[in-house]
């Protein structure tokens, strides 16, 4: 089930062919390294453009929000088993 | 072929969404649900349709079949930014695109088969290009033929993740082998009823004559079946369905529990009006019809009134909806499916001003109150009375019947 954690976090990435790619979350004191983006998705609320990444870091999926007005980064949610 | 049609289907879609974004719910047993605590599987893995897990199947049932059947919420952000990426991909594959529904589409390729060497091959790119925009787990069916009904069919008929062609060398041969629950158009009723003429396949209607199927079918769908029987395009596909304007707005949701509670009821009605008042607004419609409805355990009401004015804004058809309508209602018995809809709607530019002051006012007010949930997101600003509680948002529905709305 998905854990709602709805926290800020910083992340880290690479640009690959015009596209941002995340490679590292930091999140509190932790340091996640992405094995994987498994999906993209564009999500709009009202005018405002947020972009979700749905992220695998260590056999875990974490959905992470760019928010694409304030340029702030949330974590949304994890997958937990 | 003269025309040459692909129907493209993603198969299970919700379901694989989800199983593309989280590679631990692969291969397993998946049931898509609207929220935590739902009892309704609204979606199911390939994996859980091969046990017999359909849409609309109760949970409790679903684990009696699997029991460790996975449950998922829906995420219906995901489903649409999956579904406007889709349709920036068809774009780019066909002159034509028509959107069946969100995970259904027809590409109407005909006059351009010296662009590719063959349909199959074709078939192939698309899919493969579909793979390439959502991600490597996400499989559709491509259906081959020389018109929508036939191509669809074609879809339907083939092994998951397949290409179909239907053409004349095999028309006959699936017309007289497919049931009637792959024939789009053709609901259960109808079927029932062709049943009890021993006609269980397309190709059997055409043993019935004219005045059978007149007498039995009536005026409209005994043509119809005559073209379901020769494989022909229904009225369901050449109907025109691009309207200049909705003909209403609504909203309806489901709780979880039943509900007495008059603050709670009251509650969900203007949440759910605040909704359908924006989307007519930002749709720039009037209405003259205005409902509610109200379904319990095994009981339902409702109510509607025909305005000689017309409305839009939130607080004036709460007001007939609520004080008019509900408050009427002997409220005997508990609530678990509120609804609300303004139906009669007209561009607001083809209604003659308005001169009353109120009505300007009110005009002003909430389009400065759209501007902002606009600028700032839904439900930004909104009635005092829904402050404190949850939010009812705007959700996507499977036949994207807020196409208009949602741009597609």
């Amino acid at each position: 089930m998905f854990q709602r954690i709805d926290e800020k976090v910083e992340v880290a990435g690479v640009y690959k062919a015009a596209t941002f790619v995340p490679k590292k979350i930091k999140w509190g004191k932790k340091v996640l390294l992405i094995e994987k983006v498994t999906l993209i998705s564009d999500i709009r609320d009202g005018a405002i453009r947020k972009r979700m990444y749905s992220l695998l870091c260590g056999g875990e999926l974490y959905r992470v929000v760019f928010n694409r007005d304030t340029e702030i980064w949330i974590l949304e949610e994890i997958w937990t088993e | 072929m003269d025309r040459v049609i692909f129907h493209v289907d993603i198969n299970s879609y919700f379901a694989t969404m989800l199983q593309q974004e989280n590679p631990m719910l692969r291969g397993k047993v998946v049931g898509v649900i609207k929220g935590v605590g739902r009892s309704c599987i609204i979606a199911s893995s390939n994996e859980a349709k091969k046990l017999g897990i359909k849409t609309g199947c109760v949970v409790k049932d679903a684990r009696a079949i699997a029991p460790d059947i996975i449950l998922v919420p829906a995420n219906f952000d995901l489903m649409l930014s999956a579904t406007r990426k889709l349709k920036s991909l068809f774009e780019t594959l066909s002159p034509s695109v028509d959107i069946f529904s969100l995970d259904e589409v027809f590409l109407d390729l005909s006059g351009c088969e010296k662009l590719f060497e063959s349909h199959i091959l074709y078939a192939k790119f698309i899919q493969q290009r579909i793979k390439e925009t959502l991600g490597e787990w996400v499989q559709c069916n491509v259906g081959i033929s020389h018109n929508k009904l036939l191509a669809k069919m074609a879809g339907e008929v083939g092994e998951k993740g397949s290409v179909s062609v239907i053409d004349a060398n095999n028309l006959d041969q699936v017309l007289s082998t497919i049931g009637f629950k792959d024939v789009c158009g053709v609901g259960w009723g109808l079927s029932k009823k062709l049943g009890f003429l021993g006609v269980f396949h397309p190709y059997e209607i055409n043993l019935l004559d004219d005045q059978t199927l007149l007498q039995y079918f009536g005026p409209h769908w005994a043509v119809e079946l005559r073209k379901v029987g020769r494989g022909e395009e229904t009225h369901l596909f050449t109907h025109e369905k691009k309207v200049e304007h909705a003909q209403s707005v609504g909203r309806t949701i489901t709780g979880y529990t039943l509900c007495d509670d008059e603050d709670q009821i009251r509650r969900v009605l203007l949440n759910l009006l605040e909704e359908a008042t924006h989307k007519l607004r930002k749709m720039d419609l009037v209405g003259r019809k205005v409902g509610v409805s109200l379904h319990g355990h095994d009981r339902n009401w409702g109510d509607y009134a025909t305005l000689k004015y017309w409305v839009r804004h939130t607080d004036e058809i709460f007001d007939i909806l609520y004080h008019g309508m509900y408050k009427k209602w002997q409220r005997d018995f508990s609530v678990i499916k509120f609804g609300v809809w303004i139906g009669d709607c007209k561009p607001a530019r083809d209604i003659p001003m308005s001169w009353l002051q109120n009505w300007n006012k009110r005009e002003k007010v909430y389009g400065v109150i759209d501007r902002v949930n606009d600028r700032f997101g839904n439900f930004t600003l909104m009635p005092a009375s829904l402050l404190g509680g949850p939010i009812i948002k705007p959700e996507v529905t499977g036949y994207l019947g807020d196409r208009v709305y949602l741009g597609l």
